[in-house]
């Protein structure tokens, strides 16, 4: 058997592999293994014979000689599960799980100091570079496998749902990042570390005397300082890789959630369920010419004299001639009655007779405001402000309902 | 805080421009090339004068501009607001990123959900636009605000940024809470029934 092309079958088929290794039943009939097959690669045209060269190369073996279902050979079962194990990131637990141990061999060590050990004492700093380098490693695996699978998701976005990659996303971000920044900013990692650096220095000086401590102490010491330093490299590199991604996954599952909820509202509910006005109000002012540049000019200069006649209240009505001085109540009654419901009225009444003086818009709307055959809703204590020109007009809000003619 | 002489001896160049496309309820975004310009260069002085004539201008922090100001007209707002759940829905289903695509995609017209699934029929049917002569008619209006832009009569088109006032006013537009609703359905059949009894 070439060894090359034996591992070259096992990358190729690596996923395959996977799904037998790490699926509900260890063995899978000739079926089952050969749809896996196609499943995973459309271009296959003869996944038949692929089964065939797996088993060739002892990558796939039957279960038994009679029988038609295969397994993967135990030795090959456990490089796929560590290989997988590095493609995935640790939750955070683990590095909790590390640094609880640092801080018990510290402890230990400071205990050694205290006691003069010189034997206890060096199988202590043995342990200390081990779990010194059991941290790194957790941190430099998590990174790279954050990184791999970031950019499978980029890279593979059609294969699985918005659903599933957020769902990816958020697992990493919530089991990963977010627990190990509170680690490595606040927590326990920080402090372990100034313990054990002050433990060390205190050890340099017990020991001094000692042939082989002092040296093992300072490695020691660099060995913390690298770890410091990378370890929050690799946290940086993989935040950065997760966040932006999550932020948007979030965003857009906010977004769906939203459409999806406001749907259901308003097939329920129908748009009276809605203040579309309140919560995205739209002006639509349909005269023409009513702004003029020379207006304004002259407003501003009004203002800058502080002019006092009626005219410097620079307001829409004063630029267009005003072809209407009054209107009838009788029109007015018969306009909202085919308006109503009407939320603001006073704000329907300067919407609906523009070229109307204010006075006779206010006019109209005391009107309103005593005609008892006017269905209205009058929020006391919830006054609404409406602005013409420069006049700011602070009124109790007034709903009208309907108009009983 | 600008002097009334400040003001007047430098008044914006499109300050006519801007009133007149605003005070129609569209939004300003970088496809109004120089009046989008102008207002960014010098949002203070627009807004110090569209304030006092009783015009709130508002900046999203997406880059848009317009004024915010009710109009008693809310159909056209309602029937916009459904056209978007259902598209975003849509894309959701679709398993595509929202907002990653929602810019960057030109979307064909003969190819929007709208009409071709019965769930979404129905909503938009619902809200007037169940057809597609009234679903373009949306896409005008849609167009006229601001929100899209075509180059070829709405056979295609871009969404513009201001079309995230829509998508990030999420579930504020329902006026109702689903409580406040179940109360009151629950209380209005009791009292049927109570009547009914009483016949």
């Amino acid at each position: 058997m070439d060894p090359k092309k034996h591992l070259r079958l096992r990358a190729t088929h690596f996923d395959l592999l996977r799904g037998l290794v790490l699926g509900e039943s260890s063995a899978h009939s000739s079926a089952s293994v050969i749809e896996r097959i196609s499943s995973l690669s459309a271009e296959e045209s003869d996944p038949k014979a692929v089964l065939g060269k797996l088993s060739e190369f002892g990558i796939v073996v039957r279960v038994d000689d009679e029988g038609d279902e295969w397994e993967v050979p135990p030795e090959i079962q456990s490089d796929v599960r560590w290989l997988w194990g590095r493609q995935r990131a640790r939750s955070a637990g683990a590095l909790a799980g590390l640094i609880d141990d640092l801080e018990y061999r510290v402890a230990e060590f400071d205990r050694a100091i205290v006691d003069y050990s010189a034997e206890i004492a060096l199988e202590v700093i043995h342990k200390l570079r081990e779990i010194i380098a059991d941290i790194a490693n957790f941190c430099s695996v998590n990174r790279a496998a954050i990184v791999s699978q970031i950019m499978q998701l980029k890279a593979n976005q059609g294969s699985k749902s918005f659903a599933q990659r957020y769902r990816i996303v958020s697992d990493l971000h919530d089991r990963y990042i977010e627990p190990t920044k509170e680690i490595l900013d606040h927590g326990p990692f920080v402090t372990v570390i100034d313990d054990l650096a002050v433990a060390l220095r205190k050890g340099r000086e017990v020991f001094e005397a000692d042939p082989s401590i002092p040296e093992q102490l300072v490695r020691l010491d660099l060995r913390i300082k690298a770890l410091s330093r990378q370890s929050r490299e690799d946290f940086l590199v993989s935040a950065r890789e997760v966040l932006p991604l999550y932020a948007q996954y979030r965003r857009d599952t906010l977004l769906a959630a939203n459409a999806a909820a406001c749907l259901d509202v308003y097939h329920r509910h129908g748009p009276a369920a809605f203040d579309f006005q309140g919560a995205i109000p739209v002006p639509s002012l349909r005269i023409e010419g009513l702004f003029s540049v020379s207006e304004v000019e002259a407003f501003l200069e009004r203002i800058g004299q502080r002019a006092k006649a009626r005219k410097s209240k620079l307001c829409l009505r004063d630029i267009v001639v005003p072809k209407e001085t009054t209107i009838s109540e009788q029109e007015v009654r018969h306009r909202l009655a085919a308006a109503a419901p009407v939320r603001n009225v006073l704000g329907w009444l300067f919407a609906e007779y523009p070229d109307l003086h204010e006075d006779d818009v206010l006019r109209a709307f005391s009107e309103i405001l005593l005609d008892a055959t006017i269905e209205k809703n009058l929020y006391v204590g919830a006054e609404t402000t409406f602005i013409v020109g420069a006049i700011s007009y602070r009124h109790t809000s007034v709903e009208v309902i309907r108009v009983v003619e | 805080m600008l002097s009334s002489e400040e003001l007047r001896a430098d008044l914006p160049e499109h300050l006519s421009k801007a009133f007149e496309r605003m005070s129609r309820g569209r939004h300003v975004s970088s496809d109004d090339g120089d009046v989008y310009y102008d207002l960014q260069q010098r949002f203070e002085t627009y807004q110090v004068i569209f304030e006092s004539l009783g015009f709130p201008l508002i900046r999203n922090a997406r880059g848009f501009f317009y004024f915010q100001k009710e109009s008693p007209l809310s159909e056209t707002i309602e029937q916009i607001a459904v056209f978007v759940w259902i598209l975003v829905d849509w894309l959701a289903d679709s398993g595509r990123s929202i907002s990653d695509e929602i810019l960057t995609t030109e979307f064909t017209t003969a190819d929007l959900p709208h009409l071709k699934s019965d769930r979404y029929r129905l909503y938009a049917e619902r809200a007037r636009f169940g057809g597609e002569p009234l679903l373009k008619g949306v896409l005008k209006n849609m167009r006229r605000l601001g929100f899209l832009r075509s180059q070829n009569e709405l056979e295609t088109f871009f969404f513009l940024s201001p079309i995230f006032r829509i998508l990030e006013a999420g579930q504020a537009v329902i006026s109702v809470t689903e409580a406040e609703k179940a109360g009151k359905e629950e209380t209005a059949a009791v009292q049927a029934d109570n009547e009914g009894d009483e016949a």
